[in-house]
């Protein structure tokens, strides 16, 4: 139709046999995309880790009276059962935990809300917490301050299907992620797009996590998850040698800030290090030795804290891909981790195992 | 909607429908910028009675200036304030003072470049004695707001829409099903070629922050030229399937502006919406070609530069216009010096000169997607050959995906170059159209989408 027109011209088509074909052909495919994704280890029930599913958190962390709010990255997001701890402390946590994203925007974001005045679990992963540079999922906070009516919405209306389809999943499953992950000869300089960390998880709709079961189950999947992790940490970008040593001061100092706005009004902070093995462990212990930073962190903001490291009850479990828990030993890790929580809440301390056999293994 | 739109209500009432509809899809963004709706609507619907019903020219003319007062206003507060105050700031300070305002927190409305300009039309098209004003505020009110064309055109003229609201109007069997087919196209157009094959690649090359080598430059800005067709034109006919779907029709908003041959043909087929408004609202009355070839150069390069300007507060955006403008005055005076024979009827002449046209376009919109005017030259550089030091930035999939994509949409828009879409779809074998149609929902669900917002809901 021309701008000199007022009437659209409709195509001498059979439209409503058309139209038929078209349901007919549409549902049939769906259906068979479905039963293939359900068929690979996908589930109805399991919800996008959006930024809306996110916000729905966020918000009952300022509504609720006295919460327990999980923050930090996708080790504590994986290795924190709710449901466990729920049943062990008698208290449901709210995660707010986001994969790739360091804690200290979303402690400062908490210690800037003057609804809020309760209980912080900070998730340690020592780069995470020290560099900037990790803010893969920073923006959650962005969309839950300027969340529009139809995004509101829209989230409710996508978590009615998620719910119900297994191929609604974000990660794996969308077409064009499909094809990204198609190993292609890479060209020199550029990121193999193939090579980002595919799906691990499995979200709930309280955001509810742990390791999806085929990272534990298919050996090739892990292993494919473990290169993955190699060639991410093999890229990082490394100091120059004369480079100064980093200096930890001002995230102490930024830190210690929130955690007093927080306590000031009646709420607390305490910090979690999550177990970590091989080429993770290598990585944060050699950059972020416990003694110029988890240590000092603890002692400069006058916090309690959990270190794997130190608790004998939290060491010896299975992470497949060397950086999350799998999901049955997540139950036994936080079964274990909220008596040490508790503890570090009220002595402000590190706590460690009493008997001397409470050191690394 | 439409179960409101086809129950047994009176027209009015169907009519009151479609206005709270539009209100609430307006307001789902951000329900207090619904209040500038409103001014607009209630400021043209006088202006125009108020001009409509004088005599004298002096305050016909005081009228109008009233209504492009209040919409360029509103305009020029919301898109371009701050814009304005970071230039003040540079100029003063290039003068030696040094100003610091506050940071200003001004949130663009949605749509608003669109709305303001068809209020405007509406107010313009009755002091020029184009149209009377409309009969019901009602209609006038649905004119301005109505949905599937609020935010992001096409921008609709009074005598197109307006008329259309005065009986009762349901879509037929037919007209549903080619509305609910325009609405597929357009979604699969945004959600998967857009969003998905070519996104990818144009933010890798305008993301790279360094200097790319040629064929990642070319194929980011080609990728981008793609997007932004795709994002756009798709939005436009997911408006044209959804008012159809009630039984309003909407104007072509685009017409395979990548087979245009030259930049007046582009420009017929590229937002004809806006580009027609411009040419009715702005390049005749500032006399067009009537007042001589010195003065008609000014008025192309005038109306450009502020097409350029309505698309954002950026000089990146006033930059682009200019470009297009440039490339408008010298086709003009090649035409005007050498004849209609350089634009030879052959075909192989017309492919030739519609390639170059192509890509002299794409350069135009490395202008358009960058920050700044640092990456936008040093991508323009790299597309022609200055690439010393040059980083790879396009992963194999993404050349992949772009080069298919684009090769896809310039052999569509070339085939389609002469024909309507509703002739080709008439002649397909009914087997065949269904065959498309499924094929493009299920992409569309198989692609999930990332909730990508259009690129021009920021205009």
């Amino acid at each position: 139709m021309r701008m000199d027109e007022t009437e659209r011209r409709i195509p001498d088509q059979p439209w409503p046999r058309v139209g038929l074909f078209v349901l007919i052909a549409v549902v049939i495919a769906t259906a068979g995309w479905e039963m293939y994704w359900r068929s690979n280890y996908f589930n109805s029930g399991e919800y996008v880790n959006s930024n809306g599913l996110w916000a729905i958190q966020r918000r009952a962390a300022s509504e609720q009276a006295h919460p327990t709010v999980i923050i930090g990255s996708s080790r504590i997001f994986f290795d924190v059962n709710l449901d466990v701890w729920e049943r062990v402390t008698g208290d449901r946590p709210i995660q707010l935990a986001l994969e790739g994203t360091g804690p200290r925007p979303f402690l400062h974001d908490l210690a800037e809300d003057a609804t809020f005045e309760g209980v912080v679990i900070v998730g340690y992963t020592p780069p995470l917490v020290f560099l900037d540079a990790f803010d893969l999922r920073l923006d959650a906070i962005d969309y839950y301050k300027t969340e529009s009516p139809s995004e509101f919405i829209g989230q409710r209306l996508s978590m009615m299907l998620e719910a119900r389809l297994a191929f609604l999943d974000g990660s794996n499953t969308p077409l064009f992620n499909i094809l990204k992950n198609i190993p292609l000869e890479s060209r020199d300089g550029v990121n193999p797009p193939h090579m980002s960390p595919r799906k691990l998880m499995t979200t709930g709709a309280d955001r509810s996590t742990k390791m999806w079961s085929r990272v534990e189950q298919d050996t090739t999947y892990r292993k494919l998850a473990r290169d993955i992790w190699v060639f991410l940490i093999e890229g990082l970008p490394k100091p120059p040698p004369d480079a100064p040593p980093f200096d930890p001061t001002p995230v102490f100092e930024s830190v210690k800030t929130d955690v007093d706005k927080i306590r000031a009004r009646g709420g607390d902070v305490v910090f979690v290090r999550p177990p970590s093995m091989a080429i993770w462990r290598d990585l944060e212990n050699g950059g972020f030795p416990r003694e110029r930073f988890w240590d000092p962190l603890l002692e400069y903001t006058n916090t309690g804290g959990v270190h794997f490291e130190d608790n004998s009850a939290l060491q010896g479990l299975e992470l497949p891909e060397w950086s999350h828990l799998a999901a049955s030993e997540a139950e036994k890790y936080t079964e274990a981790l909220a008596p040490l929580v508790l503890k570090a809440l009220e002595t402000r301390e590190g706590v460690k195992d009493p008997s001397p056999g409470g050191s690394a293994k | 909607m439409l179960a409101l739109h086809n129950a047994p209500f009176p027209w009015r009432a169907k009519k009151v429908n479609l206005l709270i509809a539009s209100y609430l899809f307006y307001a789902a963004w951000n329900p207090p910028f619904v209040i500038l709706l409103w001014i607009s609507t209630v400021v043209d619907w006088y202006v125009a009675k108020a001009i409509f019903r004088s005599e004298s020219q002096t305050r016909r003319r005081s009228w109008l200036v009233v209504s492009i007062a209040v919409n360029l206003g509103i305009l020029g507060f919301f898109k371009y304030g701050t814009f304005l105050l970071e230039n003040f700031v540079t100029i003063v300070g290039a003068l030696g003072f040094d100003f610091q305002p506050a940071a200003p927190s001004i949130i663009l409305p949605i749509g608003i470049s669109f709305y303001t300009f068809q209020t405007m039309a509406y107010s313009l098209d009755v002091y020029l004695r184009r149209a009377k004003p409309a009969g019901r505020f009602l209609d006038f009110a649905l004119f301005v707001t109505f949905f599937p064309q609020l935010v992001a055109g096409p921008i609709v003229r009074p005598t197109q829409l307006i008329p259309q609201f005065a009986e009762p109007k349901r879509a037929s069997s037919k007209q549903l099903m080619w509305g609910l087919g325009l609405m597929t196209l357009g979604i699969f157009e945004k959600v998967v070629l857009a969003d998905g094959a070519l996104a990818p690649a144009s933010e890798a090359v305008f993301g790279a922050g360094g200097t790319v080598p040629f064929v990642d430059a070319w194929l980011g800005a080609m990728a981008f030229g793609g997007q932004i067709f795709c994002d756009f034109a798709g939005y436009s006919t997911t408006a044209i399937g959804a008012a159809l779907c009630l039984g309003f029709s909407l104007p072509n908003n685009f017409r395979y502006p990548y087979a245009a041959v030259g930049f007046s043909d582009f420009w017929g087929r590229w937002h004809i919406s806006l580009s027609t408004w411009l040419r009715d609202y702005l390049y005749i009355p500032l006399g067009g070609n009537r007042k001589g070839r010195r003065r008609t150069y000014i008025n192309l390069a005038l109306t450009m530069l502020l097409g350029g300007l309505w698309h954002g507060a950026a000089w990146t955006f006033v930059a682009w216009g200019a470009l297009h403008a440039a490339y408008l005055m010298l086709e003009r005076w090649l035409r005007e010096t050498f004849g209609e024979s350089l634009i030879a009827r052959k075909a192989h002449a017309q492919f030739v000169m519609g390639f170059f046209t192509y890509l002299l376009v794409n350069v135009t919109w490395v202008f358009f997607r960058a920050q700044d005017f640092g990456s936008a030259w040093s991508l323009v550089g790299s597309m022609f050959g200055f690439t010393a030091g040059a980083t790879p930035a396009l992963a194999g999939i993404y050349i992949i995906q772009a080069v298919v994509v684009i090769a896809v949409i310039l052999v569509t828009h070339v085939w389609m170059r002469e024909r309507e879409l509703e002739d080709v779809v008439t002649a397909t074998p009914s087997w065949l159209v269904g065959l498309v149609w499924a094929g493009m929902l299920f992409a569309i669900i198989i692609t999930q989408g990332g909730g990508d917002a259009f690129i021009y809901f920021q205009f």
